[in-house]
This record gives C-alpha cells, sequence and structure tokens, in this order.
C-alpha cells in the first residue's frame, strides 16, 4: 500500500509572498511586545532573581500545565481544552512548514494519519466547539459578571472564524483529490461533502481565496497579538516565573531612620515596581479575583482585578504622555542647544513642576531630551480611596490569581503612601494610630495595664524577668491582653500551659502591639517604632522561640520583623497545641466523644483565619486540636485556602465598615448553616468579628478559641 | 495673622496614675503627649494659618523632656517653638505659670494667642485666663468654633446647657474646648520637617516669679470603681429593691 500523505501547499501558487507577510507579522508582534516591556520599565527595581529552577517549576505548573486555572473547573476545562487544541494544531502546521520550508519529508505515514489528520482534525474541532461555547457564555452572561467588551467577542470570533475556514479548506482538498485517507479527518471529510456536485474550477478557485484569507487572518492575528489580550500567552508565563516566592504578605522594608528617604509606599505610577507594572498587563480579566473578594461580595468599592485594569491605564496614559513629551523635549531641546544651554533647562522645569514625580525616559536613546510627565497620584485614578481602604488584605484574590498575580502588596504599598506621606487615611484610624504610639496597643489603654489580665487568673503567671530560663516565650498580643473576651482566650492558653508543664513566661507589661495593623494601614513608621522596640526587648531578654494566639502577630513576627533583624522561632498556638497533644502532654479524646461540660459540642466548624491559613499554610494543626476536644468537625463550604474573610484584616477591626452589607455577617452565615454545635476560630479578630455576626444573626451558637476548646476538653478543667 | 499658641506636655490620658510617698505623681516611664486642649488649639492655629498666612509659635514652659509634645505640635504645622525651661515647672502654681509665659508671649506681637481652657492633667482651668488679665487682652474661653475676618474674631464657646456667639477683636486669647478643630495625624513627611525646625529654649529658671498662692495640701488617688450589680427577679420587685437600695445604700434619693 502506498504510504499516508498529502501534497502540501495543493493548490496554492505564489507561496513566496507568506515569507515577507511572516516577517511583517513577526515583526508587528515584537514591536507591540517591546512596547509592553518599555511600559514596564518604568517602574522602580524589585529583585526577582535567584531560585530559578524553582521559578521555572512553577512555569511548568501554572503556564504550561495551568494547574490554578483548573480550579475553576468549567471555565478551567474549557481554557485547557482550547489551550491544548491550539497546541495540536501549531504543532501540525509547523510540522507542514518544516517540510515545504526546509525539506523535511514528515507529512507521511503514521505520523501523517494519527497526528496531523487524526489528532488534529479532533482538536481543531473540538477547538470550535469551545469558541463557540464561550461566545454563547458571553453573549449569555453565564460568565459571573465577568464584563465583556467587544474585543472580547472579536478575538473568539476570529478564532473559530480561523478553525472553521481550516474545515472548509480540507474539505474542499479532499473532495477535489478524492483524498484516498480522507477517513482519517473526519471532520474535514464530512466538510468535503458541502461541495459534491460543485466543479472542479470552481472548487480550486474557491481553495485558494479562501487559503489566502485563512492566511491573512493568521498573520493578522499574530501581528496583534501583543497588541490583545492574547498577549497572556506570552506574559503569564512571564509573570508566573517573576512570581513572589516568599510568603504573600511580604511588603518592601523601610528603614524609618534612613533621612535620605523621599517617599514611602507607592503615590505614583514609577513608585510601583517593574513587577507590578507587569502583573497590570498580565491581567487578564477573568474575574476570579472579584469572585472570591469579601470586600467585593459585600459591595464595597474595591475589585482586585479593577485594580489591575486601573494600574495598567495609569500605565499606558503615563507611557502615551512621556512619548509626547520625549517628542516635544527634542524639539524644544535642539532650540536650546543653539542657545547654549541644553537639558539644564529642561530638568530645572520639571523639577519646577513640583508635586508630580519627575521621571526620565531613558529609553528616548539620545534622540530626545529626557521627557518630564508630571504624574497623577495613584488614588483617585488607579484606584479610588475607598476601594483602596476597603481591602482586608485577606489574600484571597493571590490565591485564585490563574496568574499568580500580586494584589495586596500593591495596595498597602498605596495605603503607605496615604498615610506615611498624605497622612490621608479613614479618620477613625487615627485613635488606633495614637493608641499604638502612645500605649503600644491599638485601644490606646494604658500601657501599664497590659499585664491586668494576670491579676484575675488564680494561677501565677511569670514575667521573662521573673523566669528568665523560660524555654517559650508566650506571647497573648493586645487581644488577647486587652480584649475581655479574648483574655478567656488567654486564661485557657495558661491553663493548658501549666498542665503540658512547659516552661514559659510572657513579657508582660514590656510587649508592645506587633504593629501588624499599622503596618497594613500604610503607618509604617509606627510599625517601626513598635517593631524596634520589640524586637529590642526581645534580643535583651534572649528569647528564642515565641508562642503567639493571633494570627497577625504571627505574620508580623515570622515575616516582616526579619527585615528589621528580628529572627525568632515563632509558633502559632494552634501548632503548639497540636504537637503537645501529639507528644500526650495533653489529653486528646476520641472523636465523637466529646468529653466538654459544655453539653454543645458535638460537632464544631473551624473558620480559617487568612493569615494562618492562605499566608502561612496552617490548615492541619488547629483541626488537630479541634478533633482532640473529641469534637466531630464539620467544614463550611469555604474552607481552608478557599476561606472567606471575617471582614477584620488589614487593620479594618480598627476602620468603619462602608455600606449595609458586612463580611462578618455574610461569613458568619456560612458557619451557622453548617450546623455546627460551635464555631470555632484561631483568631482573636475573627473570634470577635464571627461572634459579632452570629449574634446579629440572631443565633446562640458559641464562638471559641480552639485553645478554649482544648482546655475544656482536659480532664483538669471538667474536674474542677 | 501671627499666633502664639501655649501648649503644655501631660501623661498620656490613658495611663494609669501612681503616686509617689510624697503624693506626687509619678511620671518615670509614663508615655507623655502633647495635653489633648493644646492640640485642638495648634489644630486651629495651624488652620488659620494655612487659610491666612502668618505664623504659629509654640510655646511651651516645661524641661527637655517636653520637647517630644513640641515637635509634635511643629509636625502638625506650626513653624517655630520657644521652651521656656524651668526644671521645677510642674510644681508651680497656676499664677507662677502665667507669669512665666505672659512674659514670653509679651515679647511677640501676637494677634492671637491661644491654648487649652483646662489641661487634662491639673484641670486648674485658670492659665489661659490669667494671661489674658497679664497681658489685658479680652478672653474667650471654651471656644468651640472661630472665624476671623480681618480683625474681628467670631467665637462661639460652651455655656451651661448651651453656647453663645461672641465677637471679639484682635488682639485677643481663645481657649480651646474640644471641638474648635479635630487635629490632624501628622505624616511622616510632617515629622521630618518637624526635626529641622528649631525649638528655642529660654532658660526661665533664673525668672523673678511672684509667691505661689495656691498649696496643694494632699492628692488621693480616686478609688477603683466597683463592678455592678445585677438584681433578678420580677420587674416590681426589682423596682422596689432597686429603690430601696438607692435610698439606703448609695443615699441618693
Amino acid at each position: 500500500m502506498e504510504t499516508a500523505s498529502r501534497e502540501v501547499l495543493w493548490n496554492v501558487s505564489s507561496q513566496w509572498v507568506l515569507y515577507p507577510c511572516l516577517a511583517i507579522a513577526v515583526g508587528l508582534c515584537a514591536f507591540f511586545l517591546y512596547r509592553r516591556w518599555r511600559m514596564c520599565g518604568v517602574g522602580a527595581p524589585q529583585d526577582r532573581s535567584g531560585d530559578r529552577a524553582k521559578r521555572l517549576l512553577g512555569v511548568v505548573k501554572d503556564s504550561l500545565l495551568q494547574i490554578t486555572v483548573l480550579k475553576d473547573r468549567v471555565i478551567g476545562i474549557n481554557h485547557v481544552l482550547m489551550y491544548a487544541c491550539m497546541l495540536v494544531m501549531l504543532v501540525a502546521t509547523a510540522s507542514v512548514a518544516l517540510q515545504a520550508d526546509f525539506g523535511l519529508p514528515i507529512v507521511q505515514g503514521a505520523y501523517y494519519l494519527y497526528f496531523l489528520s487524526l489528532a488534529t482534525d479532533i482538536a481543531g474541532g473540538m477547538f470550535c466547539v469551545v469558541m463557540v461555547a464561550l461566545i454563547v457564555r458571553r453573549v449569555l452572561r453565564r460568565n459571573s459578571g465577568v464584563t465583556s467588551t467587544w474585543s472580547d467577542y472579536l478575538i473568539l470570533v476570529l478564532l473559530l472564524v480561523m478553525g472553521v475556514t481550516g474545515f472548509i479548506l480540507e474539505g474542499l482538498r479532499i473532495y477535489e483529490t478524492a483524498d484516498p485517507w480522507a477517513a482519517w479527518s473526519p471532520i474535514g471529510n464530512l466538510f468535503s461533502y458541502l461541495f459534491v456536485g460543485m466543479s472542479s474550477q470552481t472548487a480550486l478557485l474557491a481553495h485558494k481565496v479562501l487559503w489566502y484569507f485563512h492566511m491573512i487572518l493568521a498573520f493578522g492575528l499574530m501581528a496583534t497579538w501583543a497588541y490583545t489580550k492574547l498577549v497572556h500567552v506570552f506574559l503569564i508565563p512571564v509573570a508566573v516565573y517573576y512570581r513572589n516566592l516568599d510568603n504573600p504578605g511580604t511588603l518592601p522594608a523601610i528603614d524609618c531612620e534612613d533621612e535620605t528617604l523621599e517617599t514611602f509606599g507607592a503615590g505614583h505610577l514609577t513608585d510601583l515596581t517593574w513587577k507590578d507594572l507587569l502583573d497590570s498587563q498580565a491581567c487578564i480579566r477573568c474575574g476570579r479575583c472579584e469572585r472570591s473578594c469579601p470586600a467585593f461580595a459585600t459591595g464595597k468599592a474595591l475589585s482586585p482585578m479593577a485594580l489591575m485594569q486601573g494600574i495598567y491605564g495609569e500605565m499606558c496614559a503615563y507611557d502615551a504622555d512621556s512619548r509626547a513629551g520625549a517628542k516635544a523635549g527634542a524639539a524644544a531641546g535642539g532650540d536650546v542647544a543653539a542657545a547654549g544651554a541644553a537639558g539644564g533647562d529642561v530638568a530645572a522645569a520639571g523639577a519646577a513642576a513640583g508635586g508630580g514625580v519627575a521621571a526620565t525616559d531613558a529609553a528616548a536613546g539620545g534622540d530626545a531630551s529626557p521627557a518630564i510627565v508630571e504624574q497623577k497620584p495613584l488614588v483617585g485614578t488607579a484606584i479610588s480611596a475607598d476601594a483602596l481602604w476597603s481591602c482586608t488584605t485577606c489574600g484571597a484574590c493571590m490565591q485564585v490569581c490563574p496568574a499568580l498575580l500580586e494584589h495586596t502588596p500593591k495596595i498597602v504599598k498605596m495605603r503607605t503612601f496615604q498615610t506615611s506621606m498624605e497622612s490621608d487615611f479613614p479618620q477613625v484610624a487615627q485613635t488606633a494610630f495614637r493608641g499604638m504610639e502612645n500605649n503600644g496597643n491599638p485601644w490606646g489603654l494604658g500601657w501599664k495595664t497590659r499585664d491586668k489580665w494576670t491579676r484575675n487568673l488564680d494561677v501565677p503567671v511569670p514575667t521573662l524577668g521573673e523566669n528568665p530560663d523560660a524555654e517559650y516565650l508566650y506571647w497573648p498580643g493586645c487581644s488577647g491582653a486587652f480584649d475581655s473576651r479574648n483574655r478567656k482566650v488567654t486564661a485557657a492558653m495558661v491553663n493548658l500551659l501549666n498542665q503540658a508543664q512547659v516552661s514559659w513566661a510572657i513579657l508582660g507589661n514590656e510587649e508592645k502591639c506587633c504593629g501588624d495593623a499599622a503596618r497594613r494601614l500604610g503607618n509604617e513608621f509606627v510599625y517601626y517604632t513598635l517593631a524596634m522596640e520589640n524586637i529590642e526587648t526581645l534580643k535583651a531578654y534572649g528569647v528564642k522561640k515565641i508562642i503567639t494566639q493571633c494570627p497577625h502577630c504571627y505574620q508580623t513576627l515570622t515575616v516582616d520583623y526579619p527585615q528589621l533583624g528580628g529572627e525568632f522561632e515563632v509558633i502559632h498556638h494552634s501548632q503548639f497545641l497540636s504537637d503537645l497533644v501529639a507528644q500526650g502532654r495533653l489529653q486528646a479524646a476520641a472523636t465523637g466523644t466529646c468529653g466538654s461540660a459544655d453539653a454543645a459540642c458535638g460537632s464544631v466548624t473551624f473558620h480559617d483565619s487568612c493569615y494562618l491559613g492562605r499566608y502561612n499554610h496552617i490548615y492541619e494543626q488547629p483541626r488537630d486540636v479541634v478533633a482532640a476536644t473529641g469534637a466531630t468537625l464539620v467544614e463550611m463550604d469555604r474552607c481552608r485556602e478557599k476561606s472567606f474573610c471575617c471582614g477584620a484584616g488589614g487593620g479594618q477591626m480598627w476602620l468603619e465598615e462602608m455600606g449595609d452589607a458586612r463580611i462578618n455577617a455574610v461569613r458568619a452565615h456560612e458557619a451557622l448553616v453548617t450546623g455546627a454545635d460551635v464555631i470555632a476560630a484561631g483568631c482573636p479578630f475573627c473570634l470577635t468579628m464571627l461572634s459579632d455576626g452570629v449574634a446579629a444573626a440572631g443565633s446562640e451558637v458559641p464562638v471559641k478559641d480552639i485553645a478554649e476548646l482544648l482546655w475544656e476538653a482536659q480532664p483538669s478543667y471538667q474536674a474542677r | 495673622m501671627d499666633i502664639a499658641v501655649c501648649v503644655k506636655q501631660i501623661i498620656d490620658t490613658e495611663a494609669e496614675i501612681e503616686l509617689d510617698e510624697n503624693q506626687q505623681v509619678i511620671t518615670d516611664g509614663q508615655t507623655l503627649i502633647m495635653d489633648p486642649y493644646s492640640e485642638f488649639a495648634v489644630e486651629k492655629a495651624v488652620q488659620l494659618k494655612e487659610e491666612l498666612g502668618g505664623r504659629v509659635v509654640l510655646v511651651c514652659l516645661g524641661d527637655e523632656e517636653c520637647a517630644s509634645a513640641i515637635r509634635h505640635g511643629l509636625a502638625m504645622g506650626a513653624d517655630e517653638a520657644i521652651l521656656l525651661a524651668r526644671d521645677d515647672w510642674r510644681q508651680l502654681d497656676p499664677g507662677q505659670k502665667v507669669a512665666c509665659l505672659s512674659q514670653a508671649l509679651s515679647c511677640g506681637s501676637f494677634d492671637l494667642i491661644m491654648g487649652g481652657w483646662k489641661s487634662g492633667d491639673t484641670a486648674n482651668a485658670q492659665v489661659m485666663a490669667g494671661i489674658a488679665a497679664a497681658l489685658q487682652m479680652p478672653l474667650v474661653n471654651m471656644a468651640t468654633s472661630l472665624e476671623v475676618e480681618g480683625s474681628t474674631l467670631t467665637v462661639t464657646c460652651e455655656v451651661d446647657d448651651g453656647t453663645k456667639v461672641l465677637q471679639v477683636s484682635t488682639p485677643a486669647v481663645i481657649a480651646a474646648q474640644q471641638g474648635l478643630a479635630e487635629p490632624r495625624y501628622p505624616s511622616v513627611r510632617d515629622v521630618m520637617q518637624a526635626r529641622r525646625k528649631k525649638i528655642e529654649t529660654r532658660d526661665a529658671s533664673a525668672h523673678e516669679l511672684p509667691a505661689a498662692k495656691i498649696r496643694t495640701i494632699r492628692m488621693e488617688m480616686k478609688p477603683p470603681r466597683q463592678g455592678g450589680r445585677v438584681l433578678e427577679g420580677e420587674l416590681a420587685e426589682v423596682c422596689a429593691q432597686a429603690a430601696s437600695l438607692l435610698r439606703r445604700e448609695a443615699k441618693v434619693i
């Protein structure tokens, strides 16, 4: 039998014209890419080199295999199908090109039959089906509120037309050549029946015309690839490669004692880093961040996607302005040079412009003087103040982003500018700031009253001053020390530590607020002061291990303090307690035997705090602690990395929530519908917010910290 | 408009106050802040300066430790500061403080002299009135709003059961009550700039003072607040019980 094959470029003449077309298409694509690169270039430096293997692995996982894309099942599968089909068709086209242009005889045999014919045919068919599905999804608004622009439709339609014309071409070829291998191209073969009875002349002409049409479309798409949103194919792998490998809550370190520092945070476009700007270009507007955002869900002004798009818009405007400025500068520069005072005046004029930040366009490459563009403040253009201040920094947006973009650090950086440089923040935060400044706690209660909680306990609470050899420093945090509800958690912790015979002590009145709320509300100065004082105290006592019961303290002490030279082993109480249970130093009850004196603890639902779960991946230990109480764990729909914020993070505890819908009410409802007897948390803010939410819902389901549950499950508690 | 603002440093209003064996308030280890009433005055003065031009000069009777309160005022937008340094400033009686401050204030030609109507710690409410008397200027006390038109000041001040609106010409002394202005929170930029502003320290220890007219005999801490008592039972019964307790134990009815 004859070797299976087909004539490459059958019926097509003057194919030389494709080469200049290809060159133009590739050239345009490269130009648009360069333009995007240039736009990112105005960003501030940021080191994202190093760990190449890990970075590349991420690209394989999240760009090639699209693992995060698939986490949204329906659209994820559609996207991966489209991507895989396109890859197959790309390889097929490349194979044909290899034979046509380089004489490699590969369009034949089994490869031809199984891959180039059958697999490509099926891929093309599926591709068209997916395109239709995606168009229908947008038309019928079945896309979870994602807005569609005309270009979104145009791209889908063009890709569909590409696919369909491909099949028509194949059908014409099969019909006209009476291809003996037609059965291996089932869809193309079906199309060939459309042309039965068509004269050979007409078929050949139609084929030729359509072939060129197909090619023009292909080159057009290629040329504009980096101009349209299709550029995400290039940019997302780059964004994934340069992703943040550190804790997602890592903020740029600011040395407040550095007198040369002119600005804190990001007030203008060029204060953002190149990666921030790259992120804004890589955002494909899929809307997953928006759908997971607690602020957006409760009708606040914030949308993480709109933030990315807002920065993108400002970046484009800035680029256009500096282009125009460079041109004007070149013209003016010539005149000035003639007058014998080149450059200097332009720079002086820019400096005199004041307010805005002057930036030079180095890429102008000598033919133009540095362009000086007055920048608009980011707040009010890229993002509204209301949106900026409604973020809880819960990190849900970053968790779901298929491009692994970094939303919340941008928000915090902008807050830093607003608060530290402009003193422009919600008025209510001032009380918290002053409290932290004057008394080392956001409530502003007298700092000498911090250890008041120890006075009503029936057991002694040693300070490090009294017990300098203690192995662990117990850090109750401001809530644990000052808030009456959370003091009960602290008391439970004290009992548990004593029962497990842990060698521990507290700092007492020497402890100060960790500074989390100050930093995430943009007050770097207060954060810095608090952090430096705490670090100094901790170092003076030679503290090595710290137990916290607040995930915010945990995050600040583990992620923020090392930036200032404070390196300690920090353990969240959920980790510590689960270890004590595992070691047998605390009693564990068998599941389902819930032995608490509280009748109502048969089933417990655990609320994952953002800074415990998403930021620090502590999911199992608190559940282990709950299980050790003998309770049965029931999960909320949104749990673990999908957990929904209580509404207090990012300093929201100290602000007033805008609008009618409350984040804590939404979460309390989610907890209540599980029907659990007890709602458990591992964070003082979550405890407060959920308690309020449950009370507002008219429910009496108790909300408790895991330490309280574990203590109540101890025989020594029940024997009391 | 040139405005002098008398500022006082006090122990943080939320601090737990302790007395030493001589019944003096222990300041060691306490957070020291600008008195909130002084702060209302500074804020209003800075707002007027921003609106009308001129300068704001802080005048503080105190010691080197008061620098942080003064810096705070400078960060809020005051232009200059004078520290009248006396180590015994806490022990002076209001008349003596008035003598110190008014002498310094009489040297400058200020359109307006402002300050808190009382301070958060000693709460004597005498100094601003004393300064007005010493400098023979009108005093508007407990001001909750202040508007300036030329040399005419329109001031709202608090009186029992209401407010009254007064008109007065400069120069005058305005004593600030809460509500006059919401103090701003200085930005890092403001704080940095304040570091470069000069605090002029004048040695006031040699200043001849009148004899103290008020002598503190004794200071006592308030007894700690007792927890409330919850009465339970039928409404009528509880009401009767409450009434009898109010009459016999609390002796208020």
